[in-house]
């Protein structure tokens, strides 16, 4: 219900549902005298129950159960777990295996931008109030969306079992290997899927974004001679570099009191964000050539590192590298000797950040001696942008309170998406309020 | 589905079914089957052998159904051929079952169970050398029972002859495996398996990939959990560790948890609070 | 009995995450609800799991086949049963189906028709819950509810596959 209030002269925006989001949650936005003073952003379902549920838990148990946390984006969560344990263990998987492990993130990434971009973000763009209408605006669009998806789906569900909840993944590899032949028989999805994604980089770069513009601080990973996934240092806009073991020495979590949820902060509590934008803006030089050259040919480098809305171009780009990449694992794949490393479980802290389609996700263990699992902290990408979300609304908000109101609720609506923000496998809507108390 | 199965769908599929184990039980249930499953068996040419000479001389078959299990040399050679010729192949009866026959080797261990259960105990000693069809040739569906459900037989057919799963109640990731060709991970040590008591529908995708299925789908009916504990304390876990097992994501289901409970408890207190 | 053998004629989706509650009441429901089913009426089902709905649980559904799917449902009184064509679905329920997690139910509905240039036929019928947190076992409200459930389930299956039966016969084909 909108309008204003007699008494108090409260503007209220009430978004009936952020429809497209992941999940559910909430946004308050309290304006006074123009000024957002505050922005209440509760989207988040930090993973507490899962934290708990592996205790006690093997370290190849605690892979099976971490790959629930998300619907989405479940190699993520195994990958920053799986680094951890190693990185105790102190084993280190062989290059056939790594290799692996990449084409396997990959095959998530493709899917999860793809969903993104397709059926989530593009139909803003476009007038269309969801995907339904978009596909029925331009069908072929839709379709390639699914096709791109698909062809993420079959990497993951080839090397993982499954599109949703992998099984393979252990500690030291993976409990199975494909053969090359495997491999190949995905190449002409592949194949398709390339020509998608450059499709994609094109089709989003005639879109119109809102004119909003911000500095924002960015953090991703960052490695030498690679595009970040599961390897390399944790870098900032501003200097930060650390080991992927060590996100705590520069960020912590905390309570936020008008939720249940935990926000991550930085010392200088100057918010972060993470996700593609960061990704591109930090690490574009190690995109794969074809990626790299499709950056350069839409040239939105800049748009996407001042503008959220932009992070559809980022993502695009990222599926042309993700797909590519494939490809070229795909081709080069020689079956390891061993399917994975045999190790010892040794007491001690296990730690680890890897960029899941979202962003950096941080895992740390405390293991016994008899290699169990005694705590856990899960450190989710979406919970980490929230508070960067909120700077961004208290920006934003004064720009649309003067349009209509629908609008405006639109505008807000677009503007959350952009970030694409997953909800732990919740449901539905984002139900978003804006008081404006005078 | 492979072709030779669609095109038998036009046609008249000829059906066999052949006897491999000694235990008079199975034929009569057969034999009582027909009649219950005329209407269907209208749709079939069927013939039925006792003998495996019989059966050379009027193959092969569009659908074999196989009964029991592989005892001596000659039969494991004959059930090769017939899988080799044959679109589909189902087993029947409580001999073919994963598990069965290490069940068996053990109760032989036991003097008592063997006069009790059987008439002849020295009827146990032959099957404790047999092995289940399933381990000689990949099977296209199995059923268990002693004897066999007609119901279950029935849509077991029907569901091969229009090229759909079949809907059986009570079935364990175990028969997904043996349609598969997947090997058994409890025997290959890749270890721990609650395939037995675990209710399919994942198509058996964790012994595929060679690690065994941690319970998705929830325990099946009738599942008996305590058995199977037992099973993998004899690897020397303890209560505990063999409680952990079963208290993984459908822990709350009664067959899982009575056996966490017996064991004394699962891992840790869950949080019984909902999130937001 | 017919002997007449045909391909499936009802696609059922079981929706829910076991994990969650009252979320796994279509699952806990199905589980009893399958092998009480007449024999006849089995042969005509698919039955498919799938934790939440995709596109892709969809698109490939045969023409003339209709789509039963079965989810836990929040905004109700718990323990009502909702049921709905799904083309009253997709005009957006008011109620909220719990197994969206890319797009809402009706939106993958809806979509699915699109992609496949015919709108999915069928029904949903959903169980209202209340407890949806990690760990948590079925409420009470909901596990009382669930034979009223399983009953308005096996009524919508009967009335699907008899209307099937009816064509089929009224044209005289066998399927």
């Amino acid at each position: 219900m909108h309008g204003t209030h007699p008494q108090t002269g409260e503007r209220r925006f009430d978004v009936e549902g952020i429809t497209r989001v992941e999940g559910e949650g909430s946004l308050r936005l309290v304006v006074r005298d123009g000024q957002v003073t505050e922005a209440q952003l509760a989207i988040f379902e930090a993973p507490r129950y899962f934290e708990q549920l592996v205790v006690g838990r093997t370290q190849d148990e605690v892979l099976d159960i971490v790959a629930r946390i998300c619907g989405i984006c479940p190699v993520a969560y195994q990958m920053s777990a799986v680094h951890a344990f190693e990185d105790l263990a102190g084993i280190t998987a062989e290059p056939a295996v790594r290799s692996l492990r990449r084409l396997l993130y990959c095959g998530e990434w493709i899917e999860s931008h793809a969903l993104h971009v397709y059926l989530l973000h593009a139909p803003d763009f476009l007038g269309c109030a969801n995907a339904v209408e978009l596909a029925a605006l331009d069908r072929g669009a839709v379709e390639r969306g699914l096709a791109l998806k698909k062809a993420g789906n079959r990497i993951v569900a080839v090397l993982g079992g499954r599109p949703i909840h992998p099984v393979s993944v252990r500690v030291g590899g993976f409990s199975k290997v494909p053969t090359k032949r495997e491999l190949q028989a995905m190449r002409p999805d592949l194949e398709a899927a390339l020509g998608h994604a450059l499709g994609t980089v094109d089709w989003v770069s005639t879109f119109v974004a809102p004119d909003f513009e911000r500095e924002e601080r960015f953090v991703s990973l960052r490695h030498p001679t690679e595009y970040p996934m599961s390897d390399g240092r944790i870098v900032s806009s501003d200097g930060l570099d650390l080991a992927p073991t060590d996100w705590e020495a520069a960020f912590h979590e905390e309570q936020v009191p008008w939720s249940h949820a935990l926000q991550a902060h930085m010392g200088d509590r100057i918010p972060y964000l993470l996700g593609p934008a960061a990704r591109i803006t930090l690490a574009a030089d190690q995109l794969h050539p074809l990626a790299r050259a499709a950056l350069d040919r839409i040239g939105l480098a800049d748009a996407i590192r001042r503008n959220p809305y932009w992070s559809i171009a980022a993502r695009a780009i990222e599926l042309v590298h993700a797909v590519a990449e494939a490809l070229d694992i795909v081709d080069g794949y020689v079956p390891p000797d061993r399917a994975a490393e045999p190790w010892k479980p040794r007491p001690g802290t296990a730690s680890w950040a890897t960029e899941a389609p979202r962003g950096l996700l941080f895992h740390h263990y405390e293991v016994d001696e008899r290699g169990r699992i005694a705590t856990a902290k899960i450190v989710p990408p979406t919970s980490q942008n929230q508070a960067a979300i909120e700077a961004d609304m208290t920006s934003f908000a004064p720009a649309i309170l003067d349009e209509p109101h629908d609008v405006a609720t639109h505008h807000l609506e677009q503007l959350i998406r952009s970030y694409d923000p997953c909800i732990s496998c919740a449901t539905h809507f984002l139900d978003l309020t804006v008081e404006a108390a005078r | 589905m492979t072709g030779a199965v669609r095109a038998m769908i036009a046609s008249r599929p000829r059906l066999g079914i052949m006897k491999f184990a000694s235990c008079d039980g199975c034929q009569l249930t057969i034999l009582d089957l027909e009649d219950q499953l005329l209407d269907l068996l209208t749709r079939f040419d069927l013939v039925e052998f006792a003998e495996a000479s019989s059966y050379r001389s009027s193959g092969p078959f569009d659908v074999v159904l196989v009964e029991g299990s592989v005892s001596t040399p000659e039969q494991a050679e004959e059930i090769v051929r017939i899988r080799r010729e044959t679109p589909l192949l189902v087993t029947i009866g409580a001999c073919a079952t994963a598990g069965g026959i290490q069940a068996l080797r053990n109760w032989a261990d036991h003097d008592a169970y063997r006069a009790a259960v059987y008439a002849h105990p020295e009827y146990v000693e032959s099957l404790a050398t047999s092995t289940p069809i399933s381990d000689h040739v990949a099977v296209d569906g199995e059923l268990r029972g002693c004897p066999i459900d007609p119901g279950q037989l029935l849509e077991l057919l029907t569901a091969l002859t229009v090229g759909r799963r079949p809907q059986l109640p009570d079935e364990s990731v175990c028969l997904e495996c043996k349609r598969r060709g997947t090997v058994c991970v409890l025997v290959t040590g890749s270890g721990p398996c609650l395939g037995p008591v675990t209710h399919t529908g994942c198509g058996a995708l964790c012994p595929a990939y060679a690690r065994g299925c941690y319970g998705c789908f929830g325990p099946r009916e009738g599942a008996n959990g305590a058995s199977l504990a037992t099973w993998f304390k004899r690897d020397g876990r303890t209560d505990a560790d063999t409680a952990r097992l079963f208290a993984g994501f459908t822990a709350y289901a009664p067959p899982f948890r009575s056996v966490i409970d017996s064991l004394g408890g699962p891992p840790i207190a869950s949080d019984q609070g909902e999130d937001a | 009995m017919t002997g007449h053998l045909h391909a499936p004629t009802v696609r059922i989706i079981v929706c829910g995450n076991a994990d969650r509650g009252d979320d796994g009441a279509a699952l806990a429901t199905v589980a009893t609800l399958l092998p009480a089913l007449p024999p006849g009426l089995q042969t005509e089902l698919e039955v498919r799991r799938c934790l939440e709905l995709r596109v892709e649980d969809l698109v490939d559904l045969p023409s003339g086949v209709d789509c039963l799917i079965l989810d836990a449902v929040a905004g109700p009184e718990p323990g009502q049963v909702v049921q709905l064509t799904l083309a009253e679905l997709t005009e957006r329920p008011s109620f909220t189906p719990r197994s969206s997690h890319e797009l809402p139910i009706h939106l993958v509905v809806a979509l699915a028709g699109v992609i496949r240039d015919q709108p999915v036929s069928g029904a949903f019928i959903g169980l209202a819950g209340h407890r949806f947190g990690y760990g948590t076992p079925l409420s009470r409200v909901v596990r009382a509810a669930m034979p009223a459930y399983r009953e308005a389930i096996g009524a919508e299956l009967l009335h699907l596959a008899s209307h099937h039966r009816a064509s089929a016969s009224a044209s005289g084909a066998e399927a």
